[in-house]
């Protein structure tokens, strides 16, 4: 059953040069229990859209423009009031950060900014409040959470900080959790980990969940389809097996080339030739055009829609229409 | 044009400032054409004592017959002198030793900081006050070094921290390694780097000095009487207030506020075009 | 915490010492004989002078002056006025509660004023009513204090009869008075005072506050907050007015000299006699040593304060205390 539905997203900066789209016409959705991986290079806009869902950047500059919708249980959360929008953020839809030391307020306990979530939502007393945050910390595999609660932001590692608004996000049990980056500023070993505890509550919960991330590797595993981005649109998406074993994207496939392997090791690892221009000058026509090696003049000319390339692949590709065209 | 001074002239509070500072400079330079009224002359109060701003006197007179007016603007030119040239030390001293600390490093940087701290720990007026007790004559000039070897202490703390900051890079490193001498690199390599923030120093500064200067003359020890200053109108106008005359106290007050709003907003102006986070 | 205590205690006693080397280095090089700095010239015989200068230990050479003064200082001991020969100590201890008072007084309205007008900046910046206060501030901040006092009387004091003019006290009250009254008097007293010196200070405050305030709600965790659904109030006050409050208490120690540099003027204006009117009154007497040990007391009165801002930022910030 879908859950969230987005449509047509556009997200812009206004800028010197003019509003710069960070987000161009992105359209997805996520059923219950779901995982949807949300792949890109930084810069392709895929924060700025989790980021938009919850209307986190209404403190800023950005602008989200009137024909963008996101439907989440029957309402647009793009026109809700800021009260509805209150109890939708935490309480049904929870957000977890790329940077754990950044989003945990250094001065208060850890143990605080748990509890202060569950009465933002439900009727409950600070001891109740606190004796759940002790719960949620131990959910989320803190050692001694008994004493963690009382500790602060500084006191605790990378790893464990993170758990921490792992917990934090869960405290109301939503029904979708957007996580983005969530392991990017971790260690290699405790990244594992990470995924796996999420992995495990997501099973346990029946939460849905968006995982956004520059590591094609960390979805491998976790997603059940891909969304992959690139200059602040969908290029393909996916379930996760077809994307890696049949690309359809030329990005998408150079960017799995270029995920080196150690079962086939090669003497120059492979790069996508060019780089992602910036948001204030998209190339005409298709965005990826300048650097695909199976350009051609149609691709210049016509931006391609999302086209269907059969098993539930969808695809932003002239190539699909003229398959001949593609260079060997 | 330096970037730094287009950006911050690009907004408009900076180029506010800097009118009034330049109107401000243009009075305090052409006191003598602008008043009519010798400022110091004592003339007969028959003719004129205390009376209220006019056409004649547009800021009245005091008990001298004196025309505010004139002892006023005259005041510009004697407590603007003070606070630019005060600073111009402040400045200098200040440099010098941060420089120094920064540089030499180890036990030099320890003692000097370690006294700066000191020494900024003493409220500005108690150390002034301090100093003039214990030298007692104490005319303009001398006033004017012991503003300024009295207020280096800040500046040099905030040279110091640029100093080790370009210290570090690596163009020193290679203007090291092609054989300059340690003067030729101070002054051509390190200085100009760190030009900038003692410049918004240096404004901020003279703004500052200029209510030093006011306070300490205001009680009695800075100029004195009757050499005209803002800070000694008003403590001159302060007997007056009870009878009436309340035009003696008040607007050498606001010229003060005018002169001090310039130069915070030029150096507000210069330290938020410094500022690399953009706002 | 007792880390703390102690290096401020060493700070302390660092700062004397340099005031007093200050003092006796200026002493040595400055021109005219102790004579005549402190006393007029009058017609008076070489004999007396001898014995005045005797008297006071100022005929030794200035070196022996200050050791002396240090092993006095170590002791305590602030040496005697040369006029008229009381303790310094005692002179200064009778005028520093006068001080202490003026200063919380303006302390409580820096404060209470400075953060209040932050925070309402900080909460919508850019808007009209940001503009409007910067100017306010911006001018409160560049009137000398003296003379903000002095506008007050005249169109506050002078006016309003309940309100004094001066003083620190009504000089007609007698001992029957209640306990009530002596509070309600020396309120009034401290009224215009404690505004004068606190506003300017507030301004200073305000001008912190809003830029800390803003550079908070800019974190990641007051995004990570709202992200949370906590209401726009306490993801205001609790996360980003909370943390920004640090830097403003790090303000208080950095203001202190100019609070009790604000103070001798403020003491001036309204006749009140605190340190600072006592030290500006040895000056026109030409009694330094009275002004050496109002320096110095005055430091130590900032080190002390420094020293109330480091333990406050302890317990507001868990991060600065010392590990367990």
């Amino acid at each position: 059953m879908t859950l969230l539905s987005v449509r047509h997203l556009v997200t812009s900066f206004p800028t010197d040069r003019g509003p710069a789209r960070a987000v161009d016409d992105v359209s997805f959705d996520l059923a219950t229990g779901e995982t949807l991986g949300l792949v890109g290079e930084s810069g392709c806009g895929k924060t700025v859209t989790a980021l938009s869902i919850l209307r986190l950047l209404e403190d800023t500059t950005a602008h989200i423009d009137e024909r963008s919708t996101i439907e989440y249980a029957g309402r647009d959360l793009l026109r809700l009031d800021r009260e509805s929008l209150r109890r939708v953020r935490g309480a049904e839809i929870a957000m977890i950060f790329q940077d754990p030391s950044a989003s945990l307020n250094p001065v208060l306990t850890v143990g605080s900014q748990i509890a202060e979530t569950i009465r933002a939502h439900r009727d409950a007393s600070r001891r109740d409040a606190m004796a759940r945050a002790e719960e949620l910390l131990r959910l989320v595999g803190l050692p001694d959470p008994a004493r963690q609660v009382g500790a602060y932001a500084h006191e605790l590692s990378g790893g464990m900080r993170q758990r921490v608004m792992i917990a934090i996000a869960l405290s109301c049990e939503p029904k979708i959790l957007i996580a983005d980056e969530p392991t990017t500023a971790l260690d290699v070993t405790i990244q594992a980990q990470i995924l796996e505890l999420l992995a495990g509550l997501q099973q346990r919960l029946g939460m849905a969940m968006m995982l956004i991330t520059h590591d094609i590797g960390v979805v491998a595993g976790l997603a059940d389809r891909v969304a992959v981005m690139y200059g602040g649109q969908i290029v393909e998406q996916a379930a996760t097996a077809d994307l890696f074993r049949h690309p359809t994207h030329p990005y998408t496939e150079a960017l799995l080339r270029a995920v080196p392997r150690i079962d086939r090791p090669t003497t120059r690892l492979a790069t996508i030739p060019g780089m992602v221009p910036p948001a204030t000058s998209w190339p005409s026509g298709c965005r990826f055009h300048p650097r695909c090696p199976h350009a051609w003049d149609r691709c210049a000319a016509e931006m391609p829609p999302p086209l269907p390339a059969g098993g539930g692949r969808v695809a932003r590709c002239w190539l699909i229409e003229e398959p001949e065209r593609r260079a060997s | 044009m330096s970037p730094v001074v287009r950006r911050a002239l690009r907004q408009a509070r900076t180029r506010s400032g800097l009118a009034l500072a330049v109107v401000l400079g243009a009075v305090a330079l052409f006191a003598p054409a602008l008043t009519p009224y010798d400022p110091v002359e004592h003339l007969d109060p028959r003719d004129g004592a205390l009376l209220g701003p006019s056409v004649a006197h547009p800021f009245g007179t005091d008990d001298f017959s004196r025309d505010m007016f004139s002892r006023i603007v005259f005041g510009a030119r004697v407590s603007l002198t003070i606070a630019v040239v005060s600073v111009l030390i402040a400045i200098s001293a200040g440099t010098a030793v941060g420089s120094i600390a920064g540089l030499a490093g180890g036990a030099v940087d320890a003692v000097l900081m370690r006294v700066v701290d000191a020494l900024l720990a003493v409220p500005r007026i108690f150390l002034v006050l301090l100093v003039v007790a214990l030298w007692d004559r104490v005319e303009v000039v001398t006033l004017i070094l012991i503003l300024g070897l009295t207020s280096w202490f800040a500046t040099s703390r905030v040279v110091r921290a640029e100093v080790l900051s370009v210290r570090e890079r690596e163009y020193i490193g290679a203007a090291r390694a092609l054989g300059l001498g340690r003067m030729r690199l101070f002054f051509r390599h390190v200085l100009p780097n760190i030009a900038a923030p003692i410049v918004v120093s240096a404004t901020l500064g003279v703004g500052h000095m200029i209510l030093v200067e006011a306070g300490l003359s205001y009680l009695g020890v800075g100029v004195r009487p009757p050499t005209p200053s803002w800070g000694n109108i008003i403590r001159q106008g302060q007997e007056w207030i009870l009878p009436g005359a309340w035009w003696i106290s008040l607007f050498p007050g606001i010229a003060i506020v005018i002169t001090v709003v310039a130069f915070s907003l030029i150096g507000d102006g210069l330290r938020d075009a410094l500022d690399p986070r953009a706002r | 915490m007792a880390r703390t205590i102690a290096l401020r205690l060493l700070q302390g006693v660092v700062v004397v010492y340099v005031v007093v080397t200050l003092t006796y280095v200026t002493l040595q090089l400055a021109p005219g004989d102790p004579f005549r700095r402190t006393m007029d010239q009058q017609r008076v015989s070489l004999e007396d002078r001898a014995r005045w200068l005797a008297e006071r230990g100022l005929d030794d050479p200035i070196p022996v002056q200050y050791g002396r003064y240090l092993l006095g200082l170590a002791r305590g001991d602030l040496g005697r006025s040369f006029v008229d020969s009381r303790p310094v100590r005692d002179i200064l201890l009778e005028a520093i509660p006068n001080t202490l008072l003026l200063a919380v007084a303006a302390l409580i309205v820096d404060f209470t004023v400075g953060i209040g007008i932050g925070v309402v900046q900080g909460t919508r910046p850019g808007s009209r009513r940001d503009d409007a206060l910067s100017i306010v501030t911006l001018t409160l901040y560049s009137m000398p204090v003296f003379w903000l006092g002095i506008i007050l009387v005249m169109f506050v004091a002078l006016p309003i009869d309940w309100i004094p003019t001066g003083g620190a006290r009504d000089p007609i009250l007698f001992g029957r008075q209640s306990l009530l009254d002596v509070v309600i008097d020396r309120l009034r007293h401290l009224l215009l005072p404690g505004l004068t010196l606190g506003l300017v200070g507030a301004a200073s405050t305000a001008r912190y506050q809003r830029a800390a305030l803003l550079d908070a709600l800019h974190q990641d965790y007051v995004r990570a907050a709202r992200a949370r659904g906590l209401r726009e109030r306490a993801v205001v006050l609790r996360h980003a007015l909370r943390t920004s409050l640090l830097p403003v208490i790090a303000l208080f120690g950095m203001s202190l000299p100019l609070l009790l540099s604000g103070a001798v003027l403020v003491e001036q204006v309204f006749g009140w006699h605190g340190m600072g009117w006592v030290a500006v009154d040895a000056i026109a007497k030409r009694d330094y040593q009275v002004v050496t040990g109002a320096a110095i007391l005055a430091a130590v009165m900032v080190v002390v304060g420094n020293l109330v801002a480091d333990l406050l930022t302890q317990i507001a910030d868990p991060r600065t205390r010392e590990a367990s």
